[in-house]
């Protein structure tokens, strides 16, 4: 009986406060402030408190890529390119009036009301499902993908038609970028290019400038037009580091897109390997202790 | 000898008498004796201890007072007794210790009780720097070879109980001599038993402040030594405190245990769980669980150290995992030596077993299923009820460590097994298989809710709720998971945010009907039943959808009624155990009136409140509400009501309001003053303007209570933090306490409390919390709502100089807490809309932007919001300032 008690109290406890601070916050005009917030501590990956990690509504999950370590055969003819600037990967779902970043690992980052069919009191039981890279430094989402739109799937749509949807979906409503307008945040439509080098060596010598600051770019997709999106790595998506570009596609990248990389970079094979290595490195902390069995003399350090 | 000594030896020996009155004589005298002049009453104690010619009951009487004088439970008491110790003149002090230390082996009986009067004199003086030499002679007394053995002993046992109460920082720069006394005393040539066990004992209690002599690999291998010496001792008594030792060590010391493992703590501690003798085994079953423990600690270590990108500052050497093919089969087997007659207080190795197979499930997830499985399955369908039971045991025991996709087929490959087992031959069986549904519910409620089975589990879970009371108090558990997860599983209504049905629905009622009958089955008051029952209703109707809400109302008016006919009963209780199982039941009742009101519409709660609320009344006019545990609860009732009603409660506030400063003015129960001081917040929260008429009585209460010392400290946080409850609701009419409340908060932000003791440090930081919570209603509830601030506000302006100070102390802090941080950061932003420009030259400060961005870091979302908001905030004063000046 007493440890129900004492739980009661805390809970009502709790509870007093819970309310306080949602008064209190009720005057501070916070309900639009996009607050940069972490994932909570209470979803830890702590095995005992498996059943309170948040998980992505309706099992959403985003699509990986391959090292596009070789130029397809079929390049110019079937791929499409995005460029990437550097940032954070979130998968954006707009459902029940909100908008919510996951990370990669379902976790939630921030929430935020936006125009998107779902992601507002108006259209509050339609849900948008958005692959999305954040940029700190400009406050942009930048939409590389969409798997959903105003509750349509569009997971097996083939990814021309998808980036031809969500292009026109914006051009059509293009109040749907912006999400804060004071503090400048909003969403980008990201441009696909078809797979033409000079077209791509143009694009990586433009300054890439978006709410007048410019943005340097991380890597380069490569898309096969056909692909359909999948949950987990996907062969018919490609990924390059900027760095990469001049060894893979034989063309040159404007040195402001170069600064990631590594000192020591030969080579993109080399460049992997290493990467394996260090992986390998890290010592595998799953390996069962070994006991000699039976051992019937036991015996501690030297007598 | 002088007459007064005689006559004390005489009263003392008479403390162990059978006559009842001679004792009552006895204890009087004695308090006597004390009160009339402690420190000759002291000095007397100590020869009477000290002269062997004494009876040796004369002699353990005098040490047992002598250490009353020195010590106590109470540590109001204790901390008494130790400053009048230390006042005592040093000429008495050391005549005493002389006589305690002198008597040390003298004694003929065990325990010795100069070992006790030794140590507390120690554990007074030690932490002073005072008796230095003390602990040298305590060695000496070990290890010179003249020494007796009973001399050895009671020193070692003096030693043990030093090191067991003394705060571990006062001894380690004596570790060295302390320890080599204990080892002297534990070695394998050591003689005598008694010596050997003292010296064990002594050193389990010494571990803590030993970690200098175990980061030396030489000194580190003799200890280990001795005690994997000590666990072979044929002495039972020495080989389960070695035992114990190794557990200890093991938690404290692992990083270091590589080099013993597998060559000695491994095969010891194997021996040890196989052992017959239970103590023995207890210790063993316990290493493991230790074991599993740690390493479960250092996997959440290593991810959180992955996730951050840094290397983890200890590992894991994943022994659990590597040990589980050989102790496990040993688990499965004490599994199998239930108790036929349980007694749920004894603890035996069966019980441990199932609890280290949870541990060692937990630590090594799904790699443990192909050591359980086999032995589950060729057992489940046993002919011996025990091995039915033992594998019901280690299937229920691992579901916590599997992943999903490993135990989702598993559970549901078992179900029909599982509810068969429901109707076993065996109440100990059907216990378990309840238990184990109420685990399943917890881990796996996705398995428990599968349509296939759903509707043979309720039947035979409904079943189950008249079986004995203990396999109905399971079956209640099971229900409360059944509940929650199934509300979790069901599709939820956009419009209201809750679902509109679940799988439940259409067995709801009847569900119901069976746990309102269970409550009231008349053996209900065994095994927790009567609890676990309304608990399960609770939960059923805490999670239930909207098709469900007849069924709500109907359990509102069978609650309420038997809340009437319970107030009804009142004048018939006569006995003790009636009136607490009538209290016990008010409780209960208030509980689930608090459930069924969180679900209850606003239009249905009017038409309810009258009758709760004159059932409330009666019961807070009934002799119940002596009970403190009745009053609390149903001033939590009250609570929920007031949220449901929201203005609506003011009818009520003219009949409830004795009771309230009755709950108010309950010092000596400060848990019930405390919910009386929340609720009190409710009230203005919902009132608003309307508990004006009330306020000034209020306030009164609160800020009496603020100074009375006999006011538990716990309760002063909450007040002041409902001041900003009470100025947000009604504003600038709170300007007239506005000087006193300031007063309050002045002398509150000056606290200081002993940085050594981790719950002052938590009390600091809610005083805090209170203090800023009051100082941020003061600015809201004065600024107003309007577009720019009112001009009340602005009575406060010669307070912000200290307010900005106060939050300048509470940055600076190192002890901060997050919740801290959250407020002060509102407060930050807060002060910068209320007070604009001139507070950016206050606020922009080193610390306070330091605490700033320490919060926007915060891993809580509402601190790194409100962190983030300050700094706009303090940011848009800085750019008006900067256009300012540019225009100029």
């Amino acid at each position: 009986m007493s440890f129900t008690l004492e739980k009661k109290r805390h809970e009502f406890l709790q509870n007093q406060k819970e309310k306080r601070k949602q008064a209190f916050d009720e005057k501070r005009d916070l309900v639009h402030f996009f607050g940069e917030e972490g994932p909570e501590l209470m979803e830890c990956d702590a095995p005992n408190r498996r059943r309170s990690r948040k998980k992505v509504p309706f099992g959403y999950k985003l699509m990986g890529s391959e090292w596009f370590t070789e130029v397809p055969d079929d390049f110019q003819e079937n791929w499409i390119i995005k460029l990437c600037p550097e940032g954070i990967r979130y998968l954006v779902v707009a459902n029940k009036g909100i908008t919510t970043c996951y990370y990669r690992n379902g976790r939630i980052s921030f929430k935020f009301k936006s125009k998107l069919p779902g992601g507002n009191n108006e259209y509050a039981h339609k849900f948008t499902v958005l692959d999305c890279i954040y940029n700190k430094t400009t406050n942009t989402l930048f939409v590389y993908d969409v798997l959903a739109w105003n509750s349509v799937s569009l997971l097996h749509a083939e990814a021309h038609m998808r980036f031809f949807w969500i292009k026109s979906k914006f051009e059509e409503n293009p109040e749907m970028c912006e999400i804060n307008s004071q503090k400048n945040f909003n969403f980008v439509v990201m441009d696909y290019l078809p797979a033409e080098c000079s077209i791509v060596q143009d694009k990586l010598f433009m300054p890439f400038i978006v709410n007048d600051t410019k943005v340097p770019f991380d890597g380069i997709l490569f898309y096969h037009r056909e692909g359909h999106y999948v949950f987990g790595r996907s062969p018919l998506v490609g990924w390059l580091k900027t760095f990469m570009i001049p060894e893979i596609l034989h063309i040159d990248v404007d040195s402001s897109h170069l600064c990631s990389k590594p000192e020591d970079y030969q080579s993109i094979q080399q460049y992997l390997a290493s990467k394996k290595k260090r992986k390998e490195e890290i010592p595998d902390s799953v390996i069962p202790y070994m006991y000699t069995f039976p051992c019937k003399n036991w015996q501690v350090g030297q007598k | 000898m002088h007459p007064d000594t005689l006559q004390l030896i005489q009263i003392l020996e008479k403390t162990v008498s059978p006559d009842k009155n001679e004792l009552e004589q006895a204890s009087t005298f004695l308090e006597q004796a004390a009160a009339a002049n402690i420190l000759e009453f002291i000095k007397t104690l100590s020869d009477i201890l000290r002269h062997g010619s004494n009876s040796p009951v004369a002699r353990m009487a005098a040490g047992l007072q002598l250490k009353n004088q020195l010590t106590s439970k109470d540590p109001n008491i204790k901390q008494l007794c130790q400053q009048r110790w230390l006042s005592a003149p040093e000429e008495i002090r050391n005549y005493v210790k002389k006589n305690v230390v002198g008597a040390l082996g003298t004694e003929t009986n065990r325990p010795s009780s100069a070992a006790q009067c030794v140590a507390y004199i120690a554990v007074t003086e030690l932490p002073h720097h005072q008796w230095p030499d003390l602990i040298g002679t305590l060695v000496s007394n070990v290890v010179q070879p003249n020494s007796t053995e009973m001399q050895k002993e009671a020193t070692l046992e003096a030693i043990g109980y030093i090191c067991q109460e003394i705060d571990s920082d006062v001894l380690i720069t004596q570790s060295n001599d302390i320890l080599t006394a204990i080892i002297h005393g534990m070695r394998s040539t050591e003689p005598s038993n008694h010596v050997r066990f003292a010296a064990t004992q002594a050193l389990l209690n010494s571990l803590e402040f030993t970690k200098a002599n175990f980061e030396k690999a030489t000194e580190r291998n003799f200890i280990m030594e001795v005690v994997c010496e000590a666990t072979q001792s044929p002495d039972t008594q020495i080989k389960v405190a070695a035992l114990q030792c190794l557990v200890k060590i093991m938690s404290l010391y692992y990083q270091y245990m590589e080099p013993y493992m597998g060559q000695a703590l491994f095969p010891i501690t194997l021996e040890a769980m196989k052992s017959d003798n239970d103590a023995v085994a207890l210790q063993g079953i316990e290493f493991w669980s230790n074991v599993s423990d740690e390493e479960v600690d250092l996997a959440i270590e290593a991810n959180e150290a992955a996730d951050a990108g840094r290397p983890p500052t200890r590992v894991s050497r994943h022994y659990a995992k590597g040990a589980l093919q050989f102790i496990v089969p040993i688990l499965l087997q004490k599994l199998t030596k239930q108790e036929e007659l349980d007694d749920e207080d004894d603890w035996n190795p069966s019980k441990a077993a199932g609890v280290c197979l949870m541990l060692l499930a937990t630590c090594c997830e799904n790699e443990i299923v192909p050591h359980v499985l086999p032995f589950i399955k060729e057992n489940i369908k046993s002919e011996n009820w025990r091995f039915r039971d033992a594998s019901l045991m280690a299937f229920g025991s691992i579901l916590g460590g599997l992943d999903n996709t490993t135990l989702k087929p598993l559970v549901e490959q078992a179900m029909p097994t599982l509810i068969e087992l429901m109707y076993d031959s065996s109440v100990i069986v059907r216990d378990t298989a309840a238990w184990t549904f109420g685990r399943i519910c917890e881990i796996i409620p996705e398995a428990a809710i599968n349509e296939n089975y759903l509707k043979p589990l309720l039947e035979s879970l409904i079943n189950g709720l008249k079986a004995e009371p203990r396999v109905a108090a399971n079956v209640c558990w099971a229900f409360s998971g059944l509940a929650e997860a199934a509300y979790d599983a069901a599709d939820t209504n956009e419009d209201t945010g809750a679902p509109d049905t679940y799988i439940l629905s259409q067995y709801f009622e009847y569900i119901v009907q069976r746990l309102l009958e269970t409550t009231d089955r008349p053996d209900g008051a065994q095994a927790n039943l009567r609890p676990a029952a309304y608990e399960a209703l609770m939960e059923m109707v805490k999670n239930s959808p909207k098709d469900c809400y007849v069924t709500v109302q109907k359990t509102t008016m069978v609650i309420l009624e038997r809340l009437q006919q319970v107030l009804q009963m009142e004048t018939h209780i006569t006995s003790h155990s009636d009136r607490s199982q009538f209290n016990d039941l008010q409780s209960l009742l208030c509980g689930t009136l608090q459930s069924v009101l969180r679900k209850v519409t606003p239009e249905d709660a009017p038409q309810i409140s009258d009758a709760i609320m004159t059932a409330m009344l009666t019961m807070f006019n009934s002799n119940s509400c002596k009970s403190g545990g009745v009053q609390e609860d149903a001033l939590m009732a009250v609570s929920t009501l007031v949220e449901v009603l929201g203005e609506g409660f003011l009818k009520y506030m003219d009949a409830f309001k004795p009771f309230l400063y009755i709950g108010l003015k309950n010092h000596q129960e400060y848990q019930v003053c405390g919910t009386a001081v929340g609720l009190t917040g409710d009230i203005f929260r919902a009132l608003k303007l309307k508990a004006l008429p009330y306020c000034d009585e209020i306030m009164t209460l609160l800020l009496e209570n603020l100074g009375d010392q006999s006011v538990h400290r716990s309760v002063k946080p909450q007040i002041l933090s409902v001041f900003g409850d009470i100025v947000l609701s009604i504003g600038p009419e709170f300007k007239k306490y506005l000087e006193v409340v300031l007063t309050t908060l002045a002398q509150a932000s000056q606290a200081q409390v002993d940085r050594n003791d981790f719950d002052m440090i938590d009390y600091l930081n809610e005083l805090r919390e209170g203090v800023l919570d009051a100082y941020t209603g003061i600015i809201q509830g004065l600024k107003g709502d309007g577009p720019t601030p009112s001009p009340d506000v602005m009575i406060l302006e010669p307070h912000i100089p200290f307010i900005v100070q106060f939050i300048t102390v509470v940055a600076q802090d190192t002890v901060h807490s997050d919740a801290t941080v959250a407020v002060a950061a509102g407060l930050v932003g807060d002060l910068c809309t209320a007070f604009g420009a001139p507070l950016l030259q206050l606020l922009d400060l080193e610390p306070i932007n330091e605490m700033l961005a320490q919060g926007r870091r915060s891993g809580t979302s509402r601190t790194k919001t409100l962190a983030n908001w300050a700094t706009k905030e303090l940011r848009k004063l800085k750019a008006n300032s900067t256009t300012a000046v540019a225009s100029w």
